[in-house]
């Protein structure tokens, strides 16, 4: 539901390519906070998040949507990890 | 020491929270539109660029739009998504208090008096509130600052997109009173045009009017649209979270087509009475007074009721009294448009019952038992796995399922007012 791939009449979608959908692994902790450990995209190889940074609830505002936002640290690079309600997409 | 009342209006709603979803169309005119096939095909919200653009306005039919706009992307509502945006929009909100008030998916009032004594305070808050709600949610929102809710109301539709309004006591005359008596809450279109024939054309001309013109006028609405006028509107902000004491539970429904006769009252009666009595078991209540209202296809309005020997929830006793009030009091008023039942004069279920000599007692415990597993069964399966026969004299009416129609509506202040 979260991502709504539905067709609207007339109107071409241009495809997003800031927007990438992943899989996620994830810790699910007794308190209910979810704490992802690696996520891969469906073509891609899986990336381990070495570190979370941040937490917080976001706007996506260059893939569109929003969401938790998770600050990770993947190798040298600082990425945005969103859970929004069912999905998960990073911000490329 | 005066209130601090926030009104947080999220802009554009619907089409908001599709754009942030879309972002690379933040630039084009946009509308989220009723469902075509459904017959519904209206503009529910448009985005500034296709409004003052285009002259897209709300409410207007979809292929009228179009013409307007062809380049108009629209689209379809989707209401789960609106009201999680909504219930975030909340949760934020109830960070600052406990005393948030709904006024539909998209509005909110927020009484800030408990903690905050200025409204200076109220609006370094209400600046919080909306660039959370723009940086966590990506969407915008106008934000009035007033000492009442009418005010407060109003100041959050002064400065739109994303700002934050304060409307101060000593400048209502050169900014509230400046603004057109439409812009009150509860002035729609004719209220507007009698108010025109008295002189009074801005809100200022409203809380100068002589009090006794408005009530000749407009009767006792006028006089506390005076009471708006002048800043002094007392209704509080209801604390959601409290349950507020229930005093009758009632439904109504206009039925698919006419009840001709009076099996299809019958059967629309007890459909009725069971969302009712479910309702009422629902939350822990019995009511010893059943109300009936009828309105006929010239849309003539009557009601009747009827006091039972015991406080009951089952649908039984309830759509038997509603249909012997029909039968006895209105059966010359066929065709019928709608029908309405309530219960009223309510006890909790946990009260104890006197048990009659003459009555069969464990025949009315056993059908409660039923009713009970009635409920179980619908809460896990869905209505309509459990039915009446009744319902089945004619399918159009079965389809009728009154609980649940109808769940989001803004609370009116004229209860909170009239008392």
């Amino acid at each position: 539901m979260a991502e709504r791939h539905r067709s609207i009449e007339g109107v071409v979608l241009e495809p997003n390519q800031h927007k990438v959908f992943v899989k996620v692994r994830a810790d699910h902790e007794l308190d209910g906070m979810i704490r992802p450990l690696m996520f891969r995209p469906e073509d891609g190889a899986a990336a381990k998040i070495d570190r979370i940074l941040e937490i917080k609830r976001a706007a996506a505002t260059k893939a569109g949507g929003q969401g938790i936002r998770y600050t990770c640290r993947v190798g040298n690079n600082q990425i945005y990890l969103f859970h929004d309600r069912d999905i998960w997409f990073i911000e490329v | 020491m005066g209130r601090v009342i926030l009104h947080c209006d999220a802009n554009s709603f619907y089409a908001s929270c599709e754009l942030c979803y879309k972002p690379w169309l933040k630039d084009k005119p946009v509308a989220v539109g009723g469902d075509q096939e459904a017959r519904h095909g209206i503009v529910l919200t448009a985005n500034p660029i296709a409004k003052k653009k285009y002259g897209i306005k709300t409410g207007e039919v979809l292929w009228e739009a179009r013409q307007k706009c062809p380049q108009l992307t629209i689209f379809p509502a989707d209401y789960p998504l609106y009201v999680h945006f909504s219930r975030m929009m909340r949760e934020i909100e109830e960070e600052y208090s406990d005393q948030v008030e709904a006024f539909g998916l998209d509005e909110n009032w927020i009484d800030l008096s408990a903690w905050n004594q200025t409204l200076d305070q109220g609006e370094k808050i209400a600046q919080e509130i909306r660039t959370r709600i723009k940086d966590e949610l990506g969407i915008t929102v106008s934000i009035g600052v007033a000492d009442n809710k009418i005010m407060a109301k109003l100041g959050s539709d002064m400065k739109k997109p994303d700002a934050v309004t304060v409307l101060r006591r000593e400048n209502y005359p050169t900014t509230a009173w400046q603004l057109p008596a439409s812009d009150l809450l509860y002035v729609g279109p004719a209220t507007k045009r009698k108010l025109k024939l008295i002189g009074v054309n801005t809100i200022g001309d409203l809380a100068l009017c002589d009090a006794r013109i408005l009530h000749e006028t407009l009767g006792k609405n006028g006089l506390m649209l005076k009471v708006f006028a002048m800043g002094n509107d007392p209704s509080p902000v209801r604390r959601i979270n409290v349950e507020t004491a229930i005093k009758s539970v009632g439904n109504s429904v206009t039925a698919p087509r006419d009840m001709e006769d009076f099996d299809d009252v019958k059967c629309v009666i007890y459909l009725l009475a069971e969302s009712v009595a479910a309702r009422l078991r629902e939350h822990g209540l019995r009511g010893r007074c059943v109300s009936l209202s009828v309105r006929s296809t010239e849309l003539v309005f009557n009601g009747c009721q009827r006091t039972l020997k015991k406080a009951t929830y089952l649908t039984s006793e309830i759509a038997e009294a509603a249909y012997d009030l029909f039968v006895t009091r209105y059966p010359d008023r066929l065709p019928l448009r709608s029908i309405g039942i309530s219960v009223s004069r309510l006890s909790p279920d946990t009260d104890p019952v006197q048990i009659s000599m003459f009555d069969d007692d464990g025949r009315r415990f056993r059908m409660e038992e039923l009713e009970h597993s009635v409920d179980d069964l619908r809460r896990r399966f869905g209505h309509q796995i459990v039915q009446r026969g009744i319902v089945y004299y004619d399918r159009k009416f079965a389809d009728v399922n009154p609980k649940e129609v109808n769940t989001i509506h803004p609370i009116s202040a004229f209860s909170a007012i009239g008392r």
